[in-house]
């Protein structure tokens, strides 16, 4: 028995179905190049103490307190499987280009599963990356995070609906560059370029 | 004829703007009466300030007698078996008073502050509640009386009543 | 970065004659015929390269990804986005279709027949473009260079590999095969489950575990009927479930175990044999659960969040699904704990009192494990055998004698309250002594008061008063049971199962498929459901609840419980 079926009425459903679909899923898997949404941000950070990858504890308005020092932050967690490891691909990639002179930059990523990612878990993700002194994770309690998120607009209740976000703090003005979408390398490495960071 | 019923409505607006933030119309509606009835209180009764309402609002019993309204036009009417939950939004050890604590005091502050906060999700997600915020930022103070950290744990936050909905079965 | 032999368009033809040799070869290394167990080498060469991003040779697959980034094929495995099932994921916007060679080799249209009013099935197939059928050819394009066959550039998520030809072929087989079959237990008309209870368990207990699961089965099997009686109701079940699920029945067999664990491998592929089903759902024991986890493993069964205080705890194994480390992780609460309270650096003196039972033992494991690895020494043990309480002249001495900091008491109810009696008059006491909630019991409630300032327990529920808010959800399923004691506690996981078993199935779109299965609970946001404060899923995460309270008792007859720690403390 056939429930509910639609029928289809020749070219004018055609051309509303079509409408449909490129309105209402524009990041999909379409044919053409995903192009990112910029934005500035000015943030408050809060007042938390989150914990590394080695269990150091790291208050973190003092890990980002040195206004000249370039800052890029991202959220991701441990076991995500389709946006975290191209964004981890990109600073993985800007480690690489910066050499031995990875410390200059500080690349926070921030935990959004602090109930699964402990201070191992993180060092497991950063080691499969190959991660260079300079690229901290970070856990903590649940209460932090959920802070964390919402100071930089990046509250994500489910942490299976997350977004591919980059945050860069351009060390000339101390505001932050927001990055939405999956980047290119080379359109990632223009932007940090455009931020500050060489 | 229409133009002093407009006149009338841009009054009324503006009080109730005005009303809000000078919060000159409030209404104590204690818990124990039904809803719609109540009493007006003095508007420059300290016991009505929102902040403080928390203790002040108590009888000499220590029942709780209801609380401010927000912009005193809807009674919110504390029924018997709501209660009042509190999320913490930030935490601050207090480095004024002591300067030379350690990082680490503010680590303990955070732990007793999320401690003290409610899971708003473990209240929205079994329905049959009513989360109504309670106006202003409340803070609550932790005096840390540890053996080697001592000293005040600010934590702020919001308030928010939780009632039990009435018109759902089995209540 | 593209393989210029790709462009050539016999690379097909080149596949067939390549695997057909690799079988041939293989088999005439061995001097036998070319048999399945070739074939299912390559089989498990292409699993190899799909789960974990290593070649037959050993090396790992080179991958190109965001366009010009090149990265380690074991950092991009194909299951991590495609998922074990190979039925794709959804994560945030990025939607990742499936890449199973019964899909693949199929044109994808935008309607697929008969589901198009369904919510997840619309949501998902509308989402990908319309394409026409892959071959061996296209799919070898679309894998090392990034187009799909109507020619079009595939989103960015997409990885590009460089592969050999010999290496695609195995990769393409691997595929050909991968989710080719639905899944037993799976037909036409009904979807058969089974929970497993061992005979040691109180009647009580299983009726509390079997209440929850048979309600949910009996309510989803009232909308099969439904169109008779109900059009209305009907087109709105159809419209959640989709019409394949709306139809289907839903059975739950009883596979209940008698004797011993060692006999218990036998019993349970007597009852599959006779009945295969889709999934184990529940299930409870008093003991490990060790002999049905290495069943589920070694059938490739689904075993969803069975009643036990001794999960398997594993790395890799994939098919059981549990809502923590069980009793262990009370131990593990404990040092956690502790290690904020005293800080990483500096070495006290802990002493485990450890009751000679499996319970102990778990315990003791669970904080000794974690202490150790958080950068302590191991703690000294000392082991009640026998049935007396830990007190008397031995435990003065080891007060005296360590003055420890903290005591860990992982003893039963009677035994625990006889010691923190004790230790109430003790001088040398320690500032902290933990206990176990579970080993506890009912004996919870009545620890001293004069002990209750210096007696911490590990909680690994919601707190009692928060949890009481679910009893609306929970009332409906409560009639005529006997809820006291444990019982409560095995009924708020039943209940947990049903509705966590209800949200895969319904998200599965109608491909019933064991893998896709625990795919789509790992998929799932976080829960807020009775009994664990927080359950959370993930891809490979197979313990749902990962914290446990610390509390202290309040004071008075009835006390309360007041936490002393967060849910999950890092």
């Amino acid at each position: 028995m056939k429930f509910c079926s639609f029928r289809f009425n020749g070219s004018v459903d055609v051309i509303f179905i079509l409408a449909f679909l490129v309105g209402l899923f524009p990041a999909m898997a379409m044919a053409h190049d995903a192009t990112y949404q910029k934005s500035i941000a000015s943030i408050t950070i809060p007042d938390v103490v989150l914990i590394n990858q080695t269990g150091e504890k790291i208050r973190l308005k003092t890990l980002l307190a040195d206004p000249a020092q370039p800052v890029i932050v991202d959220f991701i967690y441990g076991t995500c499987t389709t946006i975290c490891p191209i964004l981890s691909a990109g600073y993985a990639n800007l480690q690489r280009k910066l050499g031995d002179n990875s410390k200059k930059v500080r690349l926070v990523s921030i935990t959004i599963d602090p109930e699964n990612d402990t201070p191992k878990v993180l060092k497991e993700y950063l080691d499969r990356y190959q991660a260079k002194p300079g690229w901290d994770f970070l856990t903590g309690s649940r209460a932090d995070i959920n802070n964390v998120m919402k100071a930089f607009d990046a509250y994500f209740p489910d942490k299976m609906s997350h977004l591919p976000l980059n945050f860069i703090r351009e060390p000339a003005s101390g505001k932050w560059v927001r990055l939405y979408g999956l980047m290119s390398s080379g359109d990632f490495m223009n932007e940090c370029q455009k931020a500050g960071i060489k | 004829m229409r133009n002093t019923l407009a006149g009338i409505f841009l009054l009324l607006g503006a009080v109730v703007i005005l009303g809000d933030e000078a919060r000159s119309e409030t209404e104590i509606v204690p818990f124990d009466r039904k809803p719609g009835e109540g009493y007006r209180i003095d508007p420059k009764d300290q016991a009505a300030n929102l902040a403080i309402c928390g203790s002040r609002c108590d009888d000499q019993n220590g029942n709780r007698q209801g609380y401010v309204t927000n912009g005193g036009w809807r009674p919110i009417v504390e029924r018997q078996g709501s209660k009042r939950i509190f999320i913490v939004n930030e935490y601050s050890y207090d480095y004024e008073h002591n300067p030379g604590a350690s990082p680490q005091a503010q680590s303990i502050c955070g732990s007793r502050c999320n401690i003290l906060s409610d899971n708003l999700k473990s209240y929205l997600t079994p329905m049959g509640w009513r989360l109504i915020k309670v106006p202003g930022t409340q803070t609550r103070v932790i005096n840390l009386e540890g053996p080697e950290i001592k000293g005040e744990c600010l934590c702020r936050g919001d308030e928010y009543l939780v009632e039990p909905e009435y018109l759902k079965k089995g209540n | 970065m593209k393989n210029s032999l790709l462009s050539n368009k016999k690379t097909s033809a080149i596949g067939v004659v390549i695997l057909t040799l690799l079988l041939l070869s293989s088999s005439v290394y061995a001097g036998e015929q070319p048999t399945a167990a070739s074939s299912a080498n390559l089989l498990r060469q292409g699993e190899k390269m799909y789960r974990e991003g290593i070649l037959p040779s050993g090396q790992p697959m080179q991958a190109m990804v965001s366009g010009d980034v090149p990265v380690s094929g074991t950092a991009f495995t194909c299951i991590s986005c495609h998922l074990q099932s190979g039925l794709g994921s959804v994560e945030g916007t990025v939607v990742t279709p499936p890449t199973t060679g019964k899909i693949l080799y199929q044109p994808k249209d935008i309607y697929k027949k008969d589901f198009e009013m369904v919510e997840s099935v619309r949501r998902y197939s509308k989402a990908l473009p319309m394409r026409p059928a892959y071959t061996d050819e296209s799919l070898a394009a679309a894998i090392s260079g990034g187009v799909d066959p109507a020619g079009r550039t595939m989103n960015r998520a997409m990885p590009v590999y460089a592969l050999s030809d010999q290496d695609m072929a195995i990769l393409i087989n691997y595929l050909k095969n991968l989710s080719a079959e639905i899944s037993p237990g799976v037909s036409e008309a009904e979807i058969r489950f089974a929970t497993v209870i061992t005979d040691e368990v109180s009647e009580r207990d299983v009726a509390a575990m079997l209440a929850p699961l048979e309600y949910t089965i009996s309510r989803k099997n009232s909308t099969a009927g439904l169109y008779k009686t109900n059009p209305r109701l009907s087109k709105m079940a159809v419209r959640m479930m989709g019409p394949d699920l709306v139809a289907k029945r839903f059975t739950l067999a009883k596979w209940r175990l008698q004797g011993p664990p060692g006999t218990w491998q036998t019993q349970l592929e007597d009852y599959y044999r006779r009945e295969p089903v889709f999934a184990l759902l529940g299930g409870i024991t008093s003991g490990e659960w060790q002999p049905v986890h290495q069943f589920c493993e070694e059938n490739h069964l689904p075993c969803l969040f069975p009643s036990t205080d001794f999960p398997v705890r594993s790395k890799s194994d994939w098919y059981t699904q549990y809502f923590s480390k069980g009793i262990y992780q009370e131990g593990e609460a404990a040092a956690r704990y502790l290690n904020l309270q005293v800080g990483p650096a500096v070495d006290r003196e802990i002493i485990q009192v450890v009751r000679q039972s499996p319970r102990g033992a778990a315990l003791a494991e669970g904080f000794r494990d974690t202490w150790v690895a958080l950068g302590h020494v191991t703690p000294v043990i000392i082991s009640l055998q026998g049935v007396e309480p830990w007190g008397g002249e031995s435990m003065r001495l080891a007060l005296d004698r360590q003055k420890p900091t903290a005591i860990l008491l992982w003893d039963d109810g009677a035994g625990a309250l006889a010691t923190l009696s004790m230790l109430t008059t003790e001088t040398n006491r320690p500032r902290l002594v933990f206990t176990s909630a579970s080993y506890l019991g009912s004996a919870l409630n009545n620890i001293p008061e004069a002990a209750r300032d210096f007696t911490y327990i590990s909680y690994p529920h919601r707190l009692p008063q928060e949890d009481a808010r679910y009893d609306t959800l929970l009332n409906p399923m409560t009639r005529g049971l006997d809820l006291s004691g444990e019982a409560r506690t095995y009924f708020e996981q039943a209940y947990s199962v049903g509705d966590i078993m209800s949200r895969a199935l319904v998200d599965m779109r109608g491909e019933y498929y064991r893998d896709f299965f625990l795919d789509n609970i790992g998929m799932m946001g976080d829960q807020d459901l009775p009994l664990y404060e927080r359950l959370s899923f993930g891809p490979g995460q197979r313990y749902a609840a990962k914290g446990c309270y610390i509390v202290q008792l309040g004071q008075g007859p009835e006390p309360l419980l007041v936490k002393k720690s967060e849910w999950v403390v890092n």
